[in-house]
């Protein structure tokens, strides 16, 4: 410590001088978080601050989008202009953040390191992982440096063992063995469940560590450098036919059918903390403070060995970087600074006397106990636990960390959510296992050819000759359409010469308009244009690959399914999102007394911001028995539904909320049209005898024509291009089952970065609504508009 | 007017149609209402009940259930220790049962107690302090005491404490609620600790949990060990004959009973808290040989410690609590390995209320007399806390309930109004977009419609022609451009783009067009210029659409927060929904709702009091 302060002293004298620069970094450590590995580094970083006086150290978190994971606040943030300096980088998105340009190489740093500092420093595992070809010229460079490496072990609860009458002392040691563990720990009675399998968007680790211990790679690299899709060996059939019995086998509680041993809910850390969950798969232990779980209740072991005695799982770490954009080469000093101390030796140190100081030397990796100066306390670490960490060291597989890999767990995920719900009654295992296999198979296809991009030449030619055919109808047809709507608005005008000279005063009026329409709409739509023919970079260059994209695009079956999607969701939107309102109206027109109140009432549910309504109806979707609607089906004797998470349901569940936020804003416009229709056409009908529904259909509809037309276009249209409702809700969710066009659109823009196709999929959009648009427009020329009468 | 003429209305069968109406109506407006009410009600809820799903939240007249409120608020949603200071095994707090009897003088007994002094300040746990995802009253105290340290600057605080907040908010995420208990908890670090201890000790006790080493004896040593519900298997193993497991106490020192000892020794060795620890003179030989073991010489020892012993005998046997560092590791090893167990003494909140308890009554008869409860000794006296938990939420129950009504909107305000410039932002922003909706496209639609151009339907169909084509094609380059003209995180970022729309300026004009020509006329005989022309003729003719323009501008306004959030991600320029959708992510359900419902009374009072002109100003399209 002290020779510490002196070096603190001796560098702030040297530092003086400079100007303070500030660096913005993803997170710091918070000090009075009283948990070990934390509190550790925020010392460390005293000691940081102490030696760089100069440096300002300010945490930049990211913005948080519904839904989405870190990556798409880093990507919002950096386009944005406000990206921390040095920023987060983990195994599977590191390709990407490397290719896309974000990441500043740091071989310059690193050859002024002493020899051997920097292989102290990295673990050769993880060398590969950092040292990549990539931006700015195509060489090796090093982008990143790791700060923790972490490797999952299974964990599991003693007490919990004790009270199912089993050895907590023995956990299972095969799959079998795990599944009948798993029922043995499970119990409704008591809200416990055997075992914790997390699943569902961005969180596939359980999955992950089956497919390891049965021997199976996610990608693989070629020897030529490329990367493959390989989650389709026999080795990964067992995994998930494993998966599958561990979610989907039948076996009897106290004479009560039960189905699977595994908990997957999204609160299934909360439920593993509350200890009504038995055993997890996954659980991470990290390099310097090996657990948090307190060991006296918890259990520790490797993961159950697969069909072939294997017994692995991942092996990742956190890792950071600097940020390419920031060109201040004093801040990019300051920032490697701080890069390299936080996990260098001196670090570490401070980390590992800080836990020992403060009696969690049994939680400290033994290594640094023997290498900083506590030998003797290496005994203090629970017997096995050190073994176990090295074990999962030596055995692990590293999270997949080729082309794209940030979307792999998705890709590994489809397959179990095809299966999960698949009924295999009467089935044979071979039979089940090759129906796995065929599944299999066209997920690794298409995780080939759209995560990683891999496609056989020749089909890509094919793609492309018939994208051109494609493209030049899209084109003729825009043109063809343009010029009928172009005579429509001119219907009956003779002549249409500028005359500016006449005119003047009228065009200067018109000025603003005109530009800001041609700023804010003209210009981004042809450099919209052209990003349809690039492979798009944020920070890169981009690159032009003609009509690619458009093949791409046209070949995409989940594109193809997302146009299904769509039309299934424009059918329910006007089934329930259209008539309704002009019904409402109808009857509200009827109504004596009370219709302002009635217009209040239905109008409740706009005045609270439309997403934030389905945030609200998100509740109320709850899965679980005390969901809302749940309970009011248990009210009727309707067995609960899983509402959202049911492929069935989700886009029924998606479009409820809409219509019935619609209602009220909607039939306000038909009762305005309605109160405009002349009262001597009633009377005179009623004079003729003609009856209420007669009236409607005769007079009403008719009257509100040009109205419904116009609606029911726009609905049509709208429906189309609506995405930010399914976002909040399901986010394509689930199994696809909502995946509409402009949910797909926006993944492949704002997840995938791949907005050249992004841009080609919304023309391709754009061309197919090109008719229905032109007949908006041109009904809007035949009408005119005027207010209702009050 | 309705198209049941009104002469009709008599008829039977229209009454029953009416009356058909009326009934379909109301239904469906209850499905409008009911959903809204919910969240009315959940925003005044928390954890437990938020999936109760009534009208008005039931704590407000059910007691057994404030209580349960009470308990998951004091122990700071933490089931555990719930339990440990009930003695319980209860498995959620939606069953944890009001106590059977009050007896009242244990209950002034405990209190009396907690105030005279001998309970040590950490040996109870600041409860009100964590929710998950919410903010209870402590910690809403806590924050306000920190802020009023550095005049609500975070800045300040930061540069002051070297800590690294962004908001104030984000010391939420770093206050967990204090686990005595625990062997290795380590009380909170500076800068939040200090301020969070004189808390603390300056809210009224009944706020405070006081550990129970025999509940917690229960529920880490006793439970895992035997299972939760067969106090069978411990009668068996310890040869006991308990009624249930509230009746197993922990002696001070190791017990007789050797299957008892055992876990006796296995507890106070490896769970408890060092705090809880004395060792005894008789522990001193095998103290020396344990540090003669560990460090081999007393110069090794010196170093490590930086003293200056002459002698293994100097060494100072731990005895008063050691707080950290190379001692503190003594300390529990010594503890873990070495001590003989005969030495080991253990203090806690229990053993000092019995004290207290004999000091007052002397002998055991005059202390059953009193309690009204046939205690076995004075050693199994056990801590009332239930019963004094109840008795106390009914002392306080007003604030009690006070603090559930008010806590999820104490936080929604607190968001709003504290953070930097919301509410400031929004009414310019509000503002802006409401004077350029009433300028640029009521502008181009009256020079087209005023001057009947000859170019005027090219013109139209410059103005319309983007209308056909996808949104999303547009969306990055925008971003790009605000981006290139340096227009982020500015105002103009959210008008501009937005500002000029060809289908508005169609509508407009076709409006205007209906308006009579000769009024123009006659204007022009009277000498109006241009400017007069349009202010005083089109737009004041126009005004009830002009006034339906301003609404829809303001709530589109008011209510955008994507798109705000994408183009002005510095917080500076947030307005009021970026904040709420922030704190959407941040907070649990029923604050969510608190802000949902905090967030549309603007629009709702726009809407109730604007009805009619709404009514009046929505355009009809109707055939030429």
């Amino acid at each position: 410590m002290r020779w510490l302060c002196l070096a603190a002293v001796l560098s702030a004298a040297v530092a003086v001088a400079a100007e303070p620069v500030t660096v913005r970094v993803f997170r710091l450590p918070d000090k009075s978080l009283s948990t070990g590995v934390f509190r550790g580094q925020a010392e460390a970083l005293d000691v940081f601050r102490a030696q760089h006086p100069n440096i300002r150290l300010e945490q930049a978190s990211q913005l948080q989008i519904e839904g989405h994971t870190m990556d798409t606040g880093v990507l919002l943030a950096i386009a944005g202009g406000v990206s921390p300096d040095v920023i987060y980088v983990n195994f599977r998105q590191s390709d990407s953040y490397i290719q896309q340009g974000f990441l500043a190489p740091l071989d310059d740093y690193i050859a002024k390191l002493p020899p051997g500092a920097f292989e102290e420093r990295v673990a050769a595992p993880v060398r590969p992982v950092i040292r990549r070809k990539g931006p700015p010229d195509g060489k090796e460079h090093v982008y990143a440096l790791p700060y923790t490496m972490i490797v999952s072990t299974m964990i599991y609860r003693k007490d919990l063992f004790a009270g199912a009458g089993l050895d907590p002392e023995r956990p299972p040691q095969t799959w079998d063995e795990l599944l009948a563990y798993g029922q043995k720990l499970t119990n409704p009675e008591k809200g416990v469940y055997g075992l914790g399998f997390a699943q569902g968007a961005g969180e596939l680790y359980s999955l992950f560590s089956f497919l390891s211990s049965a021997g199976a790679q996610a990608v693989t690299q070629q020897p030529d450098g490329s990367w493959r899709a390989t989650f389709d060996t026999p080795a990964a059939v067992d995994a998930y036919y494993f998966c599958w019995r561990l979610l989907n086998c039948r076996w009897n509680f106290k004479g009560r059918p039960m189905k699977g041993v595994c908990y997957s809910g999204t609160d299934l850390w909360d439920k593993w903390a509350q200890g009504k969950i038995a055993m997890l798969t996954v659980n991470y232990l990290s390099e310097n403070q090996l657990t948090e779980e307190n060991p006296e209740l918890c259990g520790f072991a490797p993961p159950p060995r697969g069909p072939t005695g294997l017994s692995s799982a991942e092996i990742n770490c956190l890792m950071m970087g600097i940020f390419a954009g920031q060109k201040d080469k004093r801040v990019r000093d300051a920032a490697w600074d701080y890069l390299w101390f936080i996990d260098s030796p001196a670090a570490r140190r401070i980390v590992t006397r800080y836990l020992v100081e403060s009696g969690n030397a049994q939680l400290v990796n033994p290594l640094y106990l023997q290498r900083y100066g506590y030998p003797d306390l290496v005994s203090q670490v629970p017997k096995g636990l050190a073994e176990i960490f090295d074990f999962a060291v030596k055995h692990g597989t590293p999270e997949p960390y080729g082309k794209n890999c940030q979307l792999v767990y998705d890709y590994l995920a489809k397959p179990l959510e095809e299966i999960r719900d698949r009924d295999f009654t009467g089935l044979s295992e071979p039979q089940i296992k090759a129906a796995i296999a065929g599944i299999l198979k066209r997920t690794v296809a298409e995780t080939n050819e759209k995560m990683i991009g891999y496609l056989p030449p020749q089909q890509q030619h094919r793609r492309n000759a018939v994208a051109w055919a494609v493209v030049i109808l899209v084109a003729a047809s825009f043109i063809l359409i343009f010029r009928r709507i172009r005579t429509t608005f001119r219907a009956g005008v003779a002549g249409g010469q500028w005359g500016f000279r006449k005119y003047k005063w009228a065009y200067i009026v018109l000025l603003p308009a005109a530009l800001l329409i041609l700023t804010w709409q003209y210009y981004p739509l042809a450099r919209g244009s052209l990003i349809a023919f690039q492979d798009y970079m944020i920070v890169g260059r981009s690159r032009w690959v003609g009509l690619e994209n458009f093949a791409n695009a046209l070949f995409d079956a989940e594109f193809r399914h997302s146009f299904l999607c769509s039309l299934y969701f424009m059918m329910l939107w006007m089934a329930l999102g259209f008539f309704p309102p002009i019904l409402l109206a109808v009857l509200l027109q009827e109504v004596p007394r009370g219709k302002a109140l009635f217009r209040t009432l239905y109008y409740l549910p706009a005045v609270v911001t439309g997403v934030v309504v389905l945030f609200l109806w998100k509740e109320f979707y709850d899965p679980s028995a005390q969901g809302l609607l749940n309970q009011l089906l248990h009210f009727f004797h309707v067995s609960p539904q899983n509402w959202l998470q049911n492929p069935r349901l989700a886009m029924l569940c998606v479009v409820v909320p809409l219509a019935w936020m619609n209602l009220g804003p909607g039939c306000i416009i038909y009762l305005a049209a309605l109160k405009s229709v002349p009262e001597e056409l009633y009377e005179a009908a009623e004079i003729d005898g003609a009856g209420f529904r007669r009236k409607v259909t005769l007079i009403a509809l008719p009257y509100l024509k040009p109205l419904l037309i116009i609606n029911f276009v726009g609905a049509f249209i709208g429906a189309f291009k609506s995405v930010d409702f399914i976002l909040a809700m399901t986010g394509g969710g689930p199994a696809g089952a909502t995946n509409v066009v402009g949910m797909q659109i926006f993944n492949q823009s704002f997840l995938d970065l791949k907005f050249g196709l992004a841009t080609a999929m919304a023309w391709i959009l754009g061309s197919l609504l090109l008719g229905f648009t032109a007949l908006q427009l041109r009904t809007l020329s035949r009408v005119e508009f005027r207010t209702a009468k009050a | 007017m309705p198209i049941l003429s009104p002469i009709g209305r008599k008829q039977p069968k229209t009454r029953l149609l009416i009356a058909a109406i009326y009934v379909v109506l109301s239904l469906g407006a209850l499905t409008m209402v009911y959903p809204f009410l919910l969240m009315i009600s959940g925003s005044f809820k928390s954890h437990l009940d938020r999936q109760d799903w009534d009208i008005i939240p039931r704590y407000l007249h059910d007691d057994t259930l404030l209580f349960r409120k009470f308990v998951e608020s004091k122990y700071n949603e933490s089931l555990a220790a719930a339990n440990s200071a009930y003695r319980t095994t209860y498995y959620s707090f939606e069953n944890v049962a009001p106590p059977p009897r009050i007896h009242e003088r244990a209950v002034a007994d405990y209190r009396e107690f907690l105030a005279c002094g001998r309970l040590r300040d950490d040996w109870r746990t600041l409860g009100f302090i964590f929710a998950y995802q919410m903010a209870p009253q402590n910690l809403r105290l806590l924050i306000n005491e920190l802020r009023s340290q550095c005049a609500g600057d975070i800045r300040k605080f930061n540069d002051r404490y070297g800590s690294t907040y962004e908001r104030w908010d984000d010391i939420r995420l770093s206050l967990y609620a204090e686990r005595w208990i625990d062997r290795h908890y380590q009380e909170i670090q500076s800068p939040l600790g200090p301020f969070y201890r004189k808390l603390r000790d300056a809210r009224p006790h009944y706020e405070s949990a006081t550990i129970s080493l025999d509940g917690d004896f229960l529920e880490r040593r006793i439970c895992p060990q035997f299972g939760e519900f067969s106090v069978a298997r411990l009668n068996e193993a310890y040869g006991t004959n308990l009624a249930t497991f509230a009746d197993l106490h922990l002696p001070a020192r190791v017990p007789a009973n050797p299957a008892f000892a055992k876990d006796w020794e296995i507890y106070v060795r490896t769970l408890l808290h060092p705090r809880f620890i004395r060792f005894d003179k008789s522990a001193r030989p095998a103290f020396e040989l344990f540090l003669r073991q560990k460090y081999e010489t007393l110069v090794a020892f010196n170093h490590i410690h930086g003293t200056h012993y002459r002698e293994w005998a100097d060494c100072p046997l731990p005895d008063e609590v050691s707080t950290a560092g190379a001692t503190l590791a003594d300390a529990m090893q010594f503890l873990e390995s070495a001590a003989p167990r005969g030495a080991i003494e253990i203090t806690g909140p229990e053993f000092q209320f019995r004290a207290f308890l004999k000091h007052k009554y002397g002998d055991l008869a005059a202390l059953r007399q009193a309690h009204g409860i046939e205690y076995a000794s004075f050693d199994t006296v056990p801590l009332p806390e239930r019963e004094y938990d109840w008795v106390e939420m009914q002392a306080h129950h007003r604030a009690v309930v006070r603090e559930f009504v008010v806590r999820n909107y104490a936080i929604v305000l607190d968001y709003l109004f504290l953070h930097g410039r919301a509410l400031w932002n929004t009414l310019i922003f509000c503002a802006l977009a409401i004077v350029t909706a009433l300028l640029v496209n009521p502008l181009a639609a009256y020079a087209l419609s005023r001057y009947q151009l000859p170019s005027q339907y090219k013109l139209l169909f410059f103005l319309m022609a983007t209308m056909a084509f996808p949104a999303e094609v547009t969306l990055i380059p925008g971003f790009l451009l605000l981006k290139q003209l340096h227009l982020l995180n500015t105002f103009w970022a959210l008008v501009l783009p937005a500002a000029a729309n060809g289908y508005a300026i169609f509508l407009l004009k076709g409006f205007f067009d209906s308006l009579p020509r000769e009024l123009y006329e006659s204007a022009m005989m009277d000498g109006a210029g241009e400017w007069t022309m349009f202010w005083q003729v089109t737009m004041s003719l126009s005004k009830p659409i002009l006034v339906v323009i301003a609404l829809g501008a303001f709530t589109a306004a008011y209510g955008a927060f994507m798109f705000a959030l994408i183009v002005c991600q510095n917080e500076k320029m947030w307005t009021i929904m970026v904040y709420l959708y922030q704190l959407q992510q941040r907070y649990a359900q029923p604050v969510v709702f608190a802000s949902l419902l905090v967030a549309a009374i603007p629009t709702l009072l726009v809407f109730v009091f604007c009805q009619n002109i709404i009514m009046r100003g929505i355009v009809v399209p109707v055939e030429k």
